[in-house]
């Protein structure tokens, strides 16, 4: 079933997108309609091979006397930490995201090493901090006085 | 002659010869950590190498790919975990010569092999490249665009487990590709008025954001510990005997010559060379039965095999401008973002400049031999690390080299906009190596395209059927149909499973759907 949403969701988006195409004049528009068509060919082909396997797969399971029917997707990660994990480093990142241009890189960084570390590695309050501070001290000797790559200031730092 | 004395010259500079050194170390601490790859680290160092000249940033991307392909042996051998796909073969017997207490002997002999196949497959490149890029001089916009088109559909058709999903993560990495304003036209194309997005995507945020945040969100999400047992890895002796050295001499030239013609061809990959070496050495040994026991030519084998497919994939991506495996795309994005357009002009615009990334694979390859023979101790000692201290790391990486290119927040939320989607995309059989190539090769097509339309006044004889076009044609149509095949039989395979046990269907279906 994921593979059908997958493939109705992007041709979707592709015919979206073609309608956007036609505010550009005729010469722009040709090369990106040209590929959304091909999209929007491809996601009418998968949805049609993954209709057919379905149904493929549901008639063979009943020839073969089967009761229950195979579902055709595989399953999401099941286990209910790794969810929260999962969904844990996304706010995480997320936060960084808006942390940076408030806090400027490293304060937002070493914010987000700390959280990190608290959230996965469980340390103990001095080995957090030391794993925190020593690492930005790393980066900033490499990437800021070293190699001098500008990183985002933020409003405070 | 000349050039060749300058491009060495250029190499051993003191300043280069370091850059290469922290290359292949970079290359080998990564390479020996499980769930990051070259095509990671390779993403990763492109911002890196933003203050360098060409020729030492692509030392450094050469040498941590040299370095990383061996740094892959390190788990595979030590804990029966390839630490990187190419070193999937280097398990099979790696892993049980730990067992019998010779990881030593099996470390050293990945370290010589992966030397051996480096060296002799860059010869490869040295004296191929060249005439090769000749012949591509007399490439014009039809067979340009011909050649890009074939290279997308080359390497969708193995980038992913499936080939529609493959082609349809292609077709959306060329629509990227037109975000921006149209240089043939002067037109802004989906930029929705945001000026961050008149240049367009920029690509480093893309191929950053594409290849990390899916591993920083599967590291974070799937806690792991690395079964590794300190004391099953006693180092004792490290070379074996010249004798023996000798008598796989024939191995190491028969590998390499695998490794290199699968690097060739573009999109075979790296795992295939690994396998099909492994195979001719058991097929060919006087004790096929002692392979998968502890086997030291089980280990060189594939080893000097992965090693020689890193010269083998740039000579097309050097003289076609065709990249055949994900590093190789990644490599391409590299060569774009530091002014060299590769295609068959390179060697003669920037000729120096190749030479010297070409010689400074030799040297790279010399240095992974001392330091790998030298720190195989030390290197065990990587395996120690805990992924909660890397995965953060890889992350601030991403955001430090996606604000780099043009010192603009906007990159950093587009890295990450991008990499959520790329995980996605991974969770759901798409691939990212060919959203990247998409991206990469969709600028080349269109403007080849574009430039047909005004040269032929849209005759399609002219685009379609001059020579070479016509055989580019039939490579494309031969690797799609083939691609399909495969998939209509893996979906056939997965329905016939699936009659069998509703648990067995579900792996298979999802398997063969690439999800």
């Amino acid at each position: 079933m994921r593979n059908i949403f997958a493939a109705l969701g992007i041709a979707v988006l592709a015919a979206l997108a073609i309608w956007h195409t036609t505010s550009f004049p005729a010469e722009s528009a040709t090369w990106p309609r040209s590929v959304l068509i091909v999209m929007l060919l491809l996601s009418g082909i998968l949805l049609v091979a993954e209709l057919r396997s379905l149904r493929a797969a549901k008639s063979a399971a009943k020839s073969a006397g089967r009761a229950r029917e195979p579902e055709a997707e595989a399953s999401p990660p099941g286990e209910a930490g790794q969810r929260r994990r999962f969904l844990a480093v996304n706010a995480l990142m997320l936060g960084y995201l808006v942390a940076v241009p408030l806090a400027g890189f490293y304060l937002a960084t070493g914010v987000f090493l700390a959280l990190y570390l608290a959230c996965w590695g469980r340390p103990r309050p001095l080995p957090l901090v030391l794993l925190t501070l020593l690492p930005l001290a790393v980066l900033y000797a490499i990437v800021t006085l070293g190699l001098r790559i500008p990183v985002p200031q933020g409003l405070l730092l | 002659m000349e050039i060749y004395l300058q491009a060495i010259a250029t190499v051993l500079e003191p300043f280069n010869i370091m850059v290469v050194a922290l290359g292949v170390i970079a290359g080998v601490v990564l390479g020996a950590l499980p769930g990051l790859s070259s095509t990671l680290g390779l993403a990763l160092l492109i911002p890196v190498t933003f203050g360098l000249d060409p020729v030492p940033a692509f030392l450094l991307l050469g040498g941590m790919y040299s370095g990383s392909i061996y740094g892959g042996s390190i788990t595979a051998i030590l804990i029966n975990v390839p630490g990187t796909p190419s070193s999937a073969a280097t398990c099979l017997d790696g892993y049980p010569l730990t067992r019998q207490g010779r990881a030593g002997e099996a470390l050293g002999m990945a370290v010589l092999a992966s030397f051996f196949g480096g060296i002799l497959s860059t010869f490869v490149l040295l004296f191929l490249a060249p005439p090769l890029a000749r012949i591509g001089l007399m490439f014009g916009p039809p067979e340009q665009f011909w050649i890009a088109i074939f290279g997308l559909t080359v390497i969708v058709s193995i980038a992913g487990r499936s080939f529609i999903k493959g082609l349809m993560s292609g077709a959306f990495g060329v629509f990227l590709s037109t975000v921006g304003i149209d240089l043939m036209y002067g037109h802004p194309r989906f930029t929705f008025g945001s000026a961050d997005l008149y240049e367009g995507i920029p690509l480093v945020p893309a191929i950053v954001g594409m290849f990390t945040i899916p591993v920083v969100i599967e590291n974070a999400s799937r806690l792991f510990s690395l079964p590794f047992d300190p004391a099953s890895a006693r180092i004792r002796n490290i070379l074996p005997s010249f004798g023996r050295l000798r008598g796989m001499s024939w191995l190491f030239v028969r590998s390499s010559i695998i490794g290199t013609a699968v690097g060739i061809i573009p999109g075979a990959g790296t795992p295939v060379a690994t396998f099909l070496a492994y195979d001719r050495a058991r097929r060919s040994s006087p004790t096929p039965e002692r392979f998968g026991n502890g086997e030291l030519e089980g280990v060189a084998a594939p080893e000097t095999a992965n090693n020689a497919v890193e010269s083998g994939t740039l000579v097309p991506l050097l003289t076609l401008g065709i990249p055949g495996n994900a590093v190789a795309a990644v490599y391409l994005g590299a060569m774009m973002i530091h002014g060299l357009d590769p295609g068959p002009t390179l060697f003669t615009d920037y000729g120096a400049i190749v030479y010297a990334i070409i010689m400074g694979l030799f040297l790279a390859n010399i240095i992974m031999l001392v330091a790998g023979l030298g720190l195989i101790k030390l290197s065990i000692n990587i395996l120690r690390v805990p992924s909660y201290l890397l995965t953060p790391f890889i992350f601030i990486f991403a955001v430090i080299g996606s604000y780099a290119i043009r010192n603009n927040f906007f990159d950093v939320g587009l890295m990450l906009w991008l990499g959520f989607v790329g995980y996605w995309m991974v969770r759901n059989g798409f691939s990212v190596v060919a959203v990247v190539l998409g991206m990469i090769l969709g600028p080349i097509a269109e403007n080849a395209w574009f430039q047909c339309l005004v040269l032929f006044d849209g005759d399609m004889l002219q685009f379609a059927g001059r020579p070479i076009c016509v055989v580019l044609i039939a490579m494309t149509l031969a690797s799609a149909v083939v691609g399909s095949v495969r998939e209509h039989r893996n979906r056939r395979k997965a329905a016939g499973v699936a009659a069998q046990t509703p648990e067995e269907g579900k792996a298979a279906l999802s398997k063969a759907h690439g999800g």
